[in-house]
């Protein structure tokens, strides 16, 4: 048996700081970590508390990259801190994304906000493996100025494979800041009014605030994806990682050991879980 | 936030007793190593050769505003610290000094006869009305190791995390017996926040709320246990108004 | 597996006295004891002479399992410590219900090894009662963890250990018998299926008994089969820092909470229905097994008087249909 509550030192390696309170920090535990999309790890800063966050990118070379949203109490104090500094992590947890769903099936991802951090992550892996057909990537940001990763996934709508579009709640003008991508105000779900795809074919993967699975999950059912291959990615206080500490728990299950990636299906049998 | 070490550390007092900064003078064993760790600038408790410094770190600020010259304090105050940190109840909420009520005027005469009523005051108002609060500690007095782990927490860079919970709690888990359930006392513990570890329903005394009103709190429920154990509606009122929370 | 029958031997065949001197050469005892004020706690015994009946303690076993307050790692120079590993100790006097309890926390914390390292630690001599008004327990509701079992006729050995404790106290032949459990209990848990449970989130018992909720929390920490917790830094001024882990309780305004104060159980309703469906469907693993050992703990304690099976007999009778 493992410690699971035991952190392991970590040492912050870099620091992206390009898009106000929702810097990248990349991280180098001491002994490496492996997380499949969708996982989450714990970090610790000692003396202040520790959160859950789950990586926006694919482990590389033993660095984890999270997009980290400043807006408690712990994440202010990451804030001040610098590249060498030491904190602590624990993990993975959690089940992650279903990746060898996704073969041979077109992919249709949909993000909200910060929920295109993990997004990111999947998008990553399905490109790596090549085995995803077409990727359709839609991602609501409040502002074109908080569309994170913006000019990466700009570039990506150039690859033949990927088709990407955004909405935001707001713009002063379009599609300006966001390039070729299709760029739309309104709700993320406005973007599936027009999009043509073969509903059969196709795995959806949505991450992002309550709000989006209550509007986006049944509506995705009703276009004629099957709710198995729904999939979600739920949002909770995760605070031991191991199903136990009761914080998470929805319908029953530990969102942080069940979960946090449900199936639409699961989620319709979890009372209260969105 | 993040200071050099040792951080600069100012103690000001408005209208109190002076209790919240003897707790942490109190921290005899500590001491050593919060000098290690801390520069105390202005702390008249400690030393009136502190003087006033011109940047502070990390402020304390303990009691309730009651007059202007109080409120030209505290903003100059705030503007040189870092971080203002409040104090006990009666800088959260006004604490045991807003008990004065009706008519101010009357009230100064009939305590300081004439000159009383010549006196620029006004009723106690608690800090986060006049200046920006970063963090909050409550009790009348706090507990001495909410202070220290404060102070270590800001040596790490953020604020320490607590549990937010009432008193309850922490009295069952010291296994008291219940002065709200065996004695029909008129213990507050159910709505005032913990951190106490239930130091007073542990000897025998119920809960007076010092800690300020947690948010779960049932204040309808409790006073429909209080009435049922024979309170009056103005005995009740002044329980739950003790220490300024106005409910 | 719910074991109906245990080895057990006649108590001529073995000295109570001489058992309980065993193994308390090897561990510091701990015991239910009712203090002046006519309260019952689990203290350590020391010298002092050891129950022959069980007693429903304020706090139960999870007092020592799962402590309030836990060091799970320190952080020093820049290195995360594991906590120190308990000294062995036993429990004796635990009535049926509690090591029903400590069953049920051994599977909720099957992979954890803070409670592991204690839980290997503590022997658990149980000890027939005398059920009370509040008790309603049930013998076929659960599995019960513990190494012995001690009534006024026989002893029970409800593990290796303790079966290995009555070998060296020179028991040879044993016999497979039930446990016996307190006969007198009249009290009975209304059954509730959580298709009726589930149909019925609306119905108006949650908010009328919301309303009387103080949300005081006193039902969960009392419980011995609730183990919500959350985890706390302490620091140091030596630059030092210590984690602890701390009883939480679903009935706090924080419980529920996410980043940006986004609250999943809003209201004390939500609240109260979260633990009923916890007390009688359980989470995760557990999902499906009821969790309630009957012990009366949080009837007793509760300054307003909410009952569960109470509840739960308004639920079938409102919905279900």
């Amino acid at each position: 048996m493992n410690h699971a509550l035991l952190p392991i030192p970590a040492v912050i390696d870099t620091i992206d700081r390009s898009v106000i309170n929702n810097h990248i920090f990349t991280l180098r535990p001491e002994q490496s970590i492996e997380l499949v999309p969708g996982q989450f790890v714990e970090i610790s800063i000692p003396g202040v508390g520790s959160f859950p966050v789950s990586p926006c990118d694919l482990v590389r070379e033993g660095l984890i990259s999270s997009c980290i949203r400043r807006t408690g109490r712990v994440t202010e104090a990451l804030y001040y801190l610098e590249e060498g500094d030491l904190i602590g992590m624990r993990g993975p947890f959690g089940n992650g994304f279903p990746l060898s769903m996704f073969t041979g099936q077109d992919a249709l991802l949909i993000a909200g906000g910060l929920g295109m951090a993990p997004m990111r992550a999947l998008l990553k892996a399905l490109l790596d493996n090549g085995q995803t057909g077409r990727i359709i990537l839609l991602y609501g940001s409040r502002q074109p100025e908080t569309l994170l990763f913006r000019d990466e996934l700009v570039s990506l709508a150039g690859h033949s494979r990927v088709d990407v579009r955004f909405s935001v709640d707001f713009a002063e003008i379009l599609p300006g800041p966001c390039g070729d991508v299709l760029c739309r105000i309104g709700l993320v779900t406005e973007l599936l009014a027009d999009l043509d795809f073969n509903p059969r074919k196709t795995v959806s993967a949505v991450c992002g605030p309550p709000a989006l699975y209550r509007c986006v999950l049944e509506e995705l059912a009703l276009m004629g994806l099957p709710p198995a291959k729904i999939f979600a990615t739920l949002e909770r206080r995760m605070r031991c990682g191991i199903g136990e500490c009761c914080h998470c728990v929805a319908g029953g299950r530990y969102i942080c050991k069940d979960g946090p990636v449900f199936s639409l299906e699961a989620l319709r049998g979890m009372a209260e879980a969105i | 936030m993040k200071f050099k070490t040792p951080i600069k550390l100012a103690w000001h007092r408005f209208t109190s007793c002076s209790g919240c900064q003897l707790t942490l003078v109190n921290c005899e064993a500590s001491m050593t190593a919060l000098s290690a760790v801390v520069e105390l600038h202005d702390f008249a408790l400690v030393s009136s050769a502190l003087g006033n410094s011109e940047v502070i770190d990390v402020a304390l600020v303990e009691g309730s505003l009651t007059s202007p010259s109080e409120v030209k304090r505290l903003l100059a105050l705030r503007r040189k610290a870092g971080l203002l940190v409040a104090v006990g109840a009666c800088a959260l909420t006004g604490g045991v000094n807003v008990m004065v009520k009706g008519e101010r005027r009357r009230a100064m005469e009939s305590i300081y006869g004439k000159p009383g009523t010549e006196w620029d005051t006004f009723p106690p108002q608690p800090v986060h009305h006049f200046v920006k609060v970063d963090w909050q500690i409550p009790g009348c007095p706090p507990e001495q190791h909410e202070l220290l782990e404060m102070i270590a927490a800001i040596l790490h860079g953020g604020w320490p995390g607590r549990q937010v919970m009432p008193v309850c709690m922490e009295c069952r888990i010291n296994e008291n017996r219940c002065l709200l359930e065996e004695d029909h006392a008129p213990c507050l513990g159910p709505i005032t926040r913990a951190g106490c570890h239930a130091l007073c329903p542990g000897i025998g005394v119920p809960c007076e709320g010092c800690r300020g009103v947690v948010a779960e709190a049932n204040q309808d429920e409790l006073c429909r246990l209080f009435f049922a154990a024979g309170l009056s509606e103005q005995d009740i009122r002044h329980r739950l108004e003790r220490f300024g929370e106005v409910l | 597996m719910l074991a109906s029958t245990f080895p057990s031997y006649p108590l001529e065949q073995v000295a109570l006295d001489e058992l309980l001197g065993v193994i308390r050469a090897e561990r510091a005892l701990w015991a239910p004891h009712t203090g002046a004020d006519g309260h019952c706690r689990l203290q350590p015994m020391g010298e002092g002479s050891l129950p022959r009946v069980a007693i429903t303690a304020f706090l139960p076993l999870k007092k020592l399992l799962l402590p309030p307050r836990e060091e799970i790692w320190s952080f020093r120079s820049g290195e995360y410590c594991t906590a120190q590993v308990p000294q062995a100790f036993a429990v004796v006097g635990v009535p049926l219900c509690d090591l029903q309890a400590v069953w049920y926390l051994d599977q909720a914390f099957a992979d954890d090894l803070p409670y592991q390292a204690r839980r290997a630690q503590a022997l658990l001599v149980g000890m027939a009662c005398v059920p009370g008004p509040e008790c309603r327990c049930d013998g076929l509701s659960m599995p019960l963890a513990g190494d012995l079992f001690v009534d006024q006729e026989r002893v029970w050995a409800l593990s290796p250990a303790g079966q290995a404790l009555l070998r060296a106290c020179g028991c040879q032949v044993s016999q497979e018998m039930p446990l016996s459990w307190p006969v007198a209990v009249t009290g009975k848990r209304h059954a509730l299926t959580q298709k009726q449970f589930f149909s019925t989130t609306e119905a108006a018992i949650w908010t009328d008994e919301a309303k009387r909720c103080l949300s005081c929390g006193a039902c969960s920490a009392v419980c011995p089969t609730c183990y919500c917790f959350d985890m706390l830094d302490a620091a140091a001024l030596d630059g030092s820092v210590t984690r602890h882990r701390i009883w939480d309780n679903c009935f706090f305004a924080e419980h529920g909470k996410v980043a940006g104060d986004y609250d999943f159980r809003p209201g004390r309703a939500n609240r109260l229905r979260f633990r009923m469906e916890h007390k009688r469907f359980g989470f995760g693993a557990l999902r499906g097994q009821n969790s309630c050992v009957g012990c009366g703990r949080c009837r007793k304690v509760c300054p307003v008087d909410i009952d569960l099976d109470q509840i739960a007999e308004r639920l079938d009778g409102e919905g279900g249909s």
